[in-house]
């Protein structure tokens, strides 16, 4: 009896006490947190999904930007050249594909490597007849330059002003669940990036496993002492051209049939964004500008939520600042010099 | 001897006035300058010289203003910087905001401009000094970056992607409003002015101590010389030069748009001075007329260039290749070789027709 009397008091009682607490909010910090967290959350202001999902569609970006970091660390290594050529060969690469693709009648997979293999020879002959021949210093970064500016020219020369289209290997989404969170992913930004990974992960063995790799390491390391040991370096220069043009070409093609579009100016924004990769990576390690690589379009994607157009610029802003604080970068050695 | 021999042989061994005219060392400059005053003066008189070509060699100088500033920096200094694009850009904005406001003369502009110049550049030396070589150069092209970005977005000081429009042109002394044409005469003083101060610099013991630093930077240290007063002073120079070229391009043209002052201008730039082979203006202007003026000037005149312009660009390209290949120390290294070269061929023709020399 008392027991089936004292309910409805108490349940007065908690009403009363609500109401009270409605009409005197008194919340901690904490719990002032947690309610815009939850009303955030709700919002779609910082969410957890929609940051990953915004990660997974920037995922092909990831690998284009890996594979010419890596390709220009190489040449780095082996010539001490920064290749600001490189980004304009690598279109070379993707117009020769999309032109075999769409005069020549080659599918999409073969005029691929079509491409890459015409990239691996201008690599090849670049280094043969041009970069070998030059005494070193500005000299070399004034060939690249030049080279930007006379390829340019002649990619409308060679492959005419209709513009060229490539089409996706891998058509349509896969979607999945991951934490409870419903997310999607193209299917071709999944291939452009398992590709880049596995073509990084051989670059890698090689140079770790492979006779090539050794001949390479002792070039980088010095070239003279390694040309007295028997280790032919013009041929390992020429090769590290020609692998890091055939590199680029590959991610120019892919970078292609993610965007479908082929352009002289397409890979300039890669170009940028690789040379502050490969820098905040640390450009005297060979794995380094790789892991560069995959930090900078998760950066920019967080920047994209703080503030969409400011996001490059305040990239740009933070990686000058890693530099000058680190200008090792994260994974680079420090090099001491003799007076 | 007594003391009158010796006054009547400097007399008879001093060589005549027009010989230590041509000697002096602005004598070609000058003689430069004349000749782009002629080339202006027929434009603006008769139809012999086109808009095209007048316009042409008006951006050329301005240009080779920034670039001077850069060989200072690059070829006595030995830092390499990509920023130089921007720089420009933000001498255009500053110069083209002032110049919408007031009515001043043209000389008050450039001062302003030169003192945001020394600013920028304190801060852009100071923070060089953490940075070398390759690190300097990503340091500087992010810097051209971030201000690219700056210029794009939309505010009312940069006027956002469609930039400063319809600039009015400058007074000059309170007295001579100028145009389009007359302002091609103010760009060569300036230009001319800014070759003096700057063979002055490379002779003087600022020029020494840069060269000095760009050799060995822990010898330099050690004769004594303040590093980074030096390197803050090259940046200095460098931007101011920069920016004032940039007021000039504002008070020529009259517009600026964001999407010239990237990092490929900078590169541009770059080429122009490498080419030239060396800080002295001679090099610098030599090497921004080939970079800037060559295919709008000249090969646009040639039918074949003039009817596939991708053609005279392709041309550049393969002419920027073949001068870094042959001749690594640039054009004044060619002409010299070239020289040497003509000088033996002779020779060896003299000698094969009447026998080694007897004396």
């Amino acid at each position: 009896m008392p027991r089936h009397c004292k309910a409805p008091a108490a349940k007065s009682e908690l009403a009363r006490l609500t109401a009270a607490k409605r009409l005197k909010p008194e919340r901690g910090l904490l719990e002032v947190l947690d309610f815009r967290l939850e009303k955030s959350i709700t919002k779609g202001e910082i969410d957890l999904q929609n940051a990953i999902q915004l990660i997974l569609n920037s995922i092909f970006q990831i690998g284009v930007l890996a594979l010419t970091t890596v390709g220009m660390s190489l040449t780095f290594k082996t010539v001490y050249v920064v290749n600001f050529a490189q980004a304009i060969t690598s279109t070379v690469g993707a117009f020769m594909a999309a032109f075999l693709l769409r005069d020549a009648g080659f599918n999409a997979w073969t005029s691929m490597l079509g491409g890459v293999a015409i990239c691996f020879f201008l690599g090849y002959i670049m280094d043969n007849v041009i970069i070998r021949n030059i005494a070193g210093g500005s000299g070399r970064i004034m060939i690249t330059i030049g080279l930007i500016v006379l390829i340019t020219a002649a990619i409308p020369l060679v492959f005419g002003l209709n513009p060229f289209t490539f089409p996706r290997y891998f058509m349509g989404n896969l979607n999945f669940s991951f934490l409870g969170m419903d997310l999607y992913v193209s299917a071709n930004a999944l291939f452009v990036f398992l590709l880049s990974a596995v073509v990084i992960g051989i670059i890698f063995l090689a140079l770790r496993f492979t006779k090539w790799g050794l001949g390479v390491r002792g070039t980088a390391s010095n070239k003279v002492v390694a040309s007295m040991m028997g280790v032919n370096t013009d041929l390992m220069t020429a090769l590290s051209w020609g692998i890091s043009s055939a590199c680029g070409a590959l991610a120019a093609v892919l970078y292609a049939s993610q965007t479908s579009l082929v352009s002289v100016t397409m890979l300039a924004t890669v170009l940028a964004n690789s040379l502050l990769a490969f820098i905040v990576g640390g450009y005297n390690s060979f794995y380094g500008p790789a892991i560069g690589a995959a930090l900078i379009p998760v950066l920019l994607v967080f920047l994209a939520m703080i503030d969409g157009l400011w996001a490059n610029g305040m990239m740009y802003i933070l990686v000058m600042l890693f530099i000058l604080v680190r200008p090792t970068g994260l994974f680079g050695t420090k090099t001491r010099k003799k007076v | 001897m007594l003391k009158n021999d010796y006054e009547a042989l400097a007399k008879e061994c001093r060589p005549h006035y027009l010989k230590r005219i041509a000697r002096h060392p602005f004598f070609g400059y000058i003689v430069l300058m004349i000749l782009l005053i002629i080339v202006q003066l027929l434009h603006m008189f008769t139809d012999l010289i086109s808009m095209t070509v007048s316009q042409a060699i008006n951006t050329t100088m301005i240009l080779a203003v920034a670039a001077l500033g850069l060989g200072i920096l690059l070829m006595m200094s030995g830092l390499l910087s990509l920023g130089t694009g921007s720089f420009i850009g933000l001498g255009t904005y500053i110069a083209g905001n002032l110049l919408k406001l007031l009515d001043l003369p043209f000389v008050f502009y450039l001062a302003v401009v030169a003192v945001a110049g020394v600013i920028i550049g304190v801060v852009v030396g100071v923070i060089s000094l953490r940075a070398k070589g390759i690190h300097l150069m990503i340091v500087t092209m992010a810097l051209s970056y971030i201000m690219y970005t700056m210029f794009v977005l939309p505010n009312p000081f940069t006027g956002g992607p469609s930039g400063l429009t319809q600039v009015p042109f400058p007074t000059l002394l309170f007295l001579f409003k100028t145009n389009r044409e007359t302002m091609y005469f103010v760009v060569l003083a300036v230009t001319f002015l800014l070759i003096i101060l700057t063979l002055n610099v490379i002779n003087s013991t600022i020029g020494r101590a840069m060269l000095g630093m760009s050799q060995s930077e822990s010898l330099a240290q050690a004769m004594g010389i303040h590093l980074l007063k030096y390197r803050v002073l090259a940046f200095v120079i460098a931007t101011v030069y920069a920016m004032v070229s940039g007021a000039l391009y504002i008070a020529s043209i009259a517009s600026s748009s964001p999407y010239t002052w990237t990092t490929t201008l900078a590169m541009n730039i770059l080429v122009a001075v490498i080419i030239g082979g060396t800080a002295k203006p001679v090099g610098v202007i030599a090497g921004s007329f080939l970079m800037f003026c060559l295919d709008l000037a000249i090969l646009d005149n040639i039918p074949f260039f003039a009817n596939n312009p991708t053609a005279a660009v392709f041309f550049m390209g393969f002419l920027i290749i073949l001068i870094v290949m042959k001749y690594p120390g640039g054009l004044m290294w060619m002409l010299t070789s070239l020289k040497q070269k003509t000088q033996t061929f002779f020779y060896m023709r003299r000698l094969k027709k009447y026998g080694p020399d007897e004396s």
